[in-house]
């Protein structure tokens, strides 16, 4: 092996843990192609795989719904769990502390989503009596908001668990997560 | 670790194949978060890739009578998964009026001088393999970042061998350059 066709062999191993006897044998007794392969190793540690390209624990749980739903299409209608319920109402109450109010919350947040704002109404009239002590949302929701909260309770137990993580955005799912993250939730 | 992770699959493969819905199940949650970076790399788009994410593996249950026992279960699938990739890529080829290219060049030019910081890497990584043409651009995701042979890869994308080395060699030839050129660091 010559040093050309070294380096050619080098560059398909790249990102590879172990190069063939061949290529190793001639790099021993090379130096200007051993440089060659140390280039080629820098280069692979700066595209090494990121874990940040993971799938988050929110993307998963839609994924995982998505083929659920897609492979049981009978079974789609069930109850949203309860954790979700949670997620939704973390967020809300979030929201809710920064004064912004259910209904820029929905403007801003889920807009047109009629499902992901339903599930929300109900995750906020939990988050009212779970955790009364940080929210104080009363402050902010008048009685025409508490009617269409509870027509929207109703409403929801229709919902399933897929049809909420699909109308969700990235970017909602990351809020939701950073905040659930921050309360120790997830 | 792959082969720890080979271990764990392949007793996973022969049940699902055997239509064992829960063994699919586990199968999906440990192969997502390949599937996911995988589409990502290629799409460019987060949304893209958890959708295609989600089309594979539903194809890949539909399809499971087709899956031989004698080959990696994890082939296959990325084979269903770039194809689905690729697909979606040309379409959008035709459809978009977006260009992305501009987009790219926009997160490339910014902060030259300073060390790229986890983020800007990542970024210049998808940027990185969106300036690839498609053919070049798997085998780059598939050789480097799934640590595939050259064989599984042809049988993945449906090429022969030196077509598929080809391709490999010139996206790394690439990489140096703009790695050169943008200074990037691990
Ligand atoms: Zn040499």
């Amino acid at each position: 092996m010559n040093c050309r066709e070294c380096r050619d062999e080098l560059e398909l191993w790249v990102g590879q843990a172990d190069l063939p006897r061949e290529i190793a044998e001639h790099i021993a007794g090379c130096a200007e192609c051993r440089t060659y392969r140390d280039e080629l190793r820098a280069l692979a540690g700066s595209v090494a795989e990121d874990r940040e390209f993971d799938a988050t624990k929110a993307e998963r749980a839609m994924i995982e719904a998505g083929i659920k739903r897609r492979l049981n299409p009978d079974k789609a209608t069930v109850i949203t769990p309860l954790h979700w319920l949670r997620y939704a109402a973390m967020a809300a109450s979030v929201i809710i502390v920064a004064g912004i109010g259910i209904t820029g919350y929905r403007a801003n947040w889920f807009g047109h989503r009629a499902g992901v704002v339903d599930t929300t109404a109900v995750a906020l009239a939990d988050s009212q009596t779970q955790n009364r002590s940080e929210i104080d949302s009363t402050a902010i929701l008048d009685d025409q908001d508490y009617s269409a909260l509870e027509q929207a309770i109703d409403q929801s137990t229709q919902l399933d668990d897929a049809t909420v993580l699909d109308s969700l955005s990235d970017e909602q799912i990351k809020y939701l997560e950073s905040h659930l993250d921050v309360k120790g939730l997830i | 670790m792959v082969e720890k992770e080979d271990d764990q699959i392949r007793p996973l493969a022969d049940r699902a194949a055997d239509g064992d819905r829960a063994a699919f199940s586990e199968l999906v949650k440990v192969l997502m978060n390949r599937v996911v970076a995988l589409t990502y790399r290629l799409t460019g788009e987060r949304e893209a890739a958890l959708d295609l994410t989600q089309d594979a593996f539903v194809s890949a249950w539909e399809n499971i009578r087709s899956f031989r026992r004698d080959s990696k279960f994890e082939t296959w699938l990325y084979r269903i998964a770039v194809n689905k990739a690729l697909n979606f890529i040309a379409h959008r080829k035709i459809a978009d009026t977006v260009e992305l290219t501009d987009e790219c060049a926009g997160a490339v030019s910014q902060s030259a001088d300073d060390q790229l910081t986890r983020d800007e890497l990542k970024q210049r990584v998808v940027s990185f393999m969106q300036s690839l043409p498609d053919q070049q651009r798997a085998a780059f995701e598939l050789r480097f970042y799934r640590q595939l042979s050259f064989e599984e890869i042809a049988e993945i994308v449906g090429r022969g061998v030196p077509t598929v080395k080809t391709n490999y060699r010139e996206a790394i030839q690439k990489l140096r350059k703009v790695a050169e050129e943008e200074g990037w660091r691990p």
